[in-house]
């Protein structure tokens, strides 16, 4: 039934009973969920038992790829990783860019789903349809650097390696999947599911041709892709600086996050910018596989206890682990940076639960002998001791561990605990910005960047505008950049940051799985998978409310006191305008759940009989 | 005099702040002539959509066309997304 694009395996791997199968993929589903995110959501909600335990074995690790990864176009190196999360307990995943992406499907696969729990710590690998499991009690503890440097030197520097630290391997609430030294995904904890089941790393080497349905053309089409976005007039500044520049654009825009996003303007922002970076500490470029405008900032760190190392940053990790600390220090950004991609820890919940703790002691809340460590904002050595704490769940630093929601519930300050559904929110402070705060918060895996970047949008449509127009811009970029890059997993960033066009997608998508998709088509199974993860994170919780679709109070209690923007703050009715108006342009209704004619309208009726089943009142 | 506020490729290129030689309104496009070649084609696709966001006094422009007065404040803020 496959023409190409997908190879139309699944491989299945129980850790349990050391057995594995190859499944055949659904052609229906591939055509109705595609791949990546859309396919992970489909499987978690069709065999996930309701309620299963996230570090539980019957958890499910999927590690999935699209219909372009693996061919020769602009920014398809990537694959996603998902699970239900341990820290937000609903839908969780995140993308990584990585050579296991392509060498997943030069094996032979879509998809990797990982079930139940070894006896003792392994290594995956899989070799075309050679799979083994080989004993991984020598690299268990070991830091990912160096794992991935001994991986690599016994399975060769080609091979497609995915990994998980001490810190995930602790069961941190927030460990990420890593690979190639840095490169992180699975911000909701997907990290320390696979470490659950005792999975230190996955190996992938395949050596087969990825199906297409038609390559002359593919190579054709691909290579004028790469002709357009290398001609973008910012071509040269973004593989200068990267997401770095944002650090700048987020300042001038007063939504740089300060001092536990007390504030959107941070008084030492030169010290971290992108300027900064590339007079001083840049020595290297990096970035993912096939894609030729490579953001990856390689700096070398040149004070500290980690002076000389090496580690690569972008605009998230150090806005969190910088401004948001009140560090002004670029040296000390990136240590802690490093230290959690080190331990493989997720960086911007780092960074949020050390700005939380920093304000509980500053606010007296958390006496610092209890924590045992005199905790100030700048003090990157502080932060450093107390991130290890952390990593090594030590101390107070077990109860860190389980993320900002958790840590807020004890010990109080809800108001300024900054996260949304439990995931710590990402570098965008929105004291002054309704519709990123939207965006933020019906984000489906909580509140992280990449379905909700919406800010540049916000500021030309108008920051203080509120208007459905408002609304379907957001649910169009969310249809863009949650439902199409996610599910054909490809970068979104030609797209966005050099203006590479939408309309090439559905030509690379016909010459891969000779498949006609349009645009309109592709927004369409975009909504089909948001309304399942919204539907398999009310099944998890048990129902749903309007409550979880707000951001933090801080943000509607506490204007900005610094910056041009001072004075600002979130107007609640506002705010509930805005969220009523989105639930309606979903097809949800005033709970923020799917009504079941949106769900038989999406193919998904038996999502909704399944709900009912299980006592959930769902409008028509 | 308008002001114009700059950041990211276009700061380089222009400073972060540039002061305009202009007493009387101006439109935005005759501002954008007087900006060098490498500056306007970072701001306009040659089919004259923007390729930036302009925000007078904070607020988004109206277009091209839209008459800047010497005491406004222009910045023109590059689509960037951080990740
Ligand atoms: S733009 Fe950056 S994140 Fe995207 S594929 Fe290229 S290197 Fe990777």
């Amino acid at each position: 039934m496959f023409k190409g694009g997908w190879t139309g395996k699944i491989l299945r791997v129980d850790l349990t009973r050391e057995k594995h199968a190859v499944q055949d993929l659904d052609g229906e589903v591939a055509r109705s969920f595609m791949g990546g995110r859309g396919l992970a959501v489909k499987i978690l909600w069709d065999e996930l038992k309701p309620g299963t335990d996230p570090l539980s074995p019957e958890n499910k690790l999927i590690l999935a790829t699209g219909p372009l990864t693996g061919f020769a176009l602009p920014s398809s190196g990537k694959l996603v990783v998902a699970s239900k999360s341990p820290l937000t307990g609903g839908y969780g995943d995140g993308n990584i860019g990585t050579r296991a992406s392509y060498q997943m499907k030069k094996a032979g696969y879509d998809a990797i789903v990982v079930e139940g729990r070894a006896k003792e710590p392994v290594v995956l690998v899989v070799e075309d349809s050679e799979i083994k499991l080989e004993k991984a009690d020598d690299l268990w503890g070991k830091d990912t650097y160096t794992v991935q440097d001994e991986l690599e030197e016994k399975h060769g520097k080609e091979a497609g390696i995915l990994m998980v630290g001490p810190g995930a391997e602790k069961l941190i609430r927030f460990g990420v999947v890593i690979s190639e030294k840095g490169r992180a995904g699975g911000r909701p904890g997907i990290g320390t599911v696979m470490a659950s089941k005792n999975l230190k790393a996955v190996v992938i080497k395949g050596t087969k041709e990825i199906p297409a349905y038609n390559r002359e053309e593919l190579r054709e089409l691909a290579a004028e892709g790469y002709k357009e976005i290398k001609a973008s007039a910012n071509y040269d500044f973004w593989v200068r600086q990267g997401t770095m520049a944002t650090i700048e654009w987020s300042q001038e825009n007063s939504v740089l996050p300060s001092y536990n996003f007390r504030e959107g303007w941070f008084e030492r922002a030169d010290e971290i910018s992108g300027t900064t970076m590339e007079k001083v500490y840049k020595v290297a470029q990096k970035g993912c596989p096939f894609c030729n405008m490579q953001c990856g900032n390689i700096c070398e760190i040149k004070e500290g206890p980690y002076k000389g190392w090496r580690v690569e940053i972008d605009y998230e990790n150090i806005a969190m682990l910088g401004s948001n600390l009140g560090i002004g220090s670029m040296d000390w950004a990136m240590t802690l940076n490093l230290y959690a991609d080190l331990q493989g820890i997720d960086t911007i919940t780092l960074g949020s639960v050390l700005a939380f703790t920093a304000e509980l002691v500053e606010k007296r809340m958390l006496p610092e002998d209890k924590l045992g460590l005199k905790l100030r904002w700048g003090d990157g050595e502080a932060m450093l001791q107390l991130a290890e704490l952390i990593a090594e769940r030590k101390g107070f630093g077990e109860k860190l561990g389980e993320g900002v929601k958790a840590l807020s519930k004890a010990l109080g300050g809800e108001w300024f605990a900054m996260h949304i559904k439990g995931l710590e929110i990402s570098a965008y402070d929105c004291h002054a910005a309704p519709g990123m705060a939207l965006a933020f918060a019906t984000s489906p895996i909580g509140a992280h960047h990449k379905d909700a970047w919406f800010i540049a949008w916000e500021l030309k449509i108008g920051r203080d505008v509120i208007s459905k127009e408002k609304v379907d811009r957001l649910l169009e970029m969310q249809r863009i950049r949650g439902g199409l890059f996610e599910a054909a997993v490809a970068c979104r960033l030609p797209w966005i940051e050099l203006g590479f066009s939408l309309e090439w997608y559905p030509k690379y998508l016909k010459a891969a799985t000779g498949l006609d998709f349009t645009l309109k088509e592709l927004y369409e199974m975009a909504d089909r998978i948001y309304d399942l993860i919204r539907c398999f994170w009310a099944r998890e919780h048990g129902g749903w409310s309007r409550e979880m679709d707000y951001p933090p109070e801080r943000w509607f209690k506490e204007p900005l006191t610094r910056g041009p923007l001072a004075g600002s703050k979130l107007s609640k009715e506002a705010y509930d305008k805005l969220l009523s108006w989105y639930y309606e342009a979903r097809g949800w209704d005033s709970r923020g759940l799917p009504r079941k004619s949106t769900l038989r309208e999406r193919g998904l009726g038996y999502v909704a009989e399944q709900l009912e089943a299980q006592g959930m009142k769902l409008e028509e | 005099m308008p002001r114009l506020r700059f950041i990211g490729r276009l700061r380089e290129i222009l400073g972060s702040e540039l002061e305009l030689e202009a007493s009387s309104p101006i439109t935005l496009s005759q501002i954008l002539e007087k900006l060098p070649q490498e500056a306007r084609r970072l701001i306009l696709a040659e089919d004259g959509r923007l390729r930036v966001i302009v925000l007078v006094n904070e607020k988004p422009a109206q277009g091209l066309s839209q008459v800047i007065k010497p005491s406004d404040v222009v910045r023109f803020v590059p689509i960037v997304s951080g990740g």
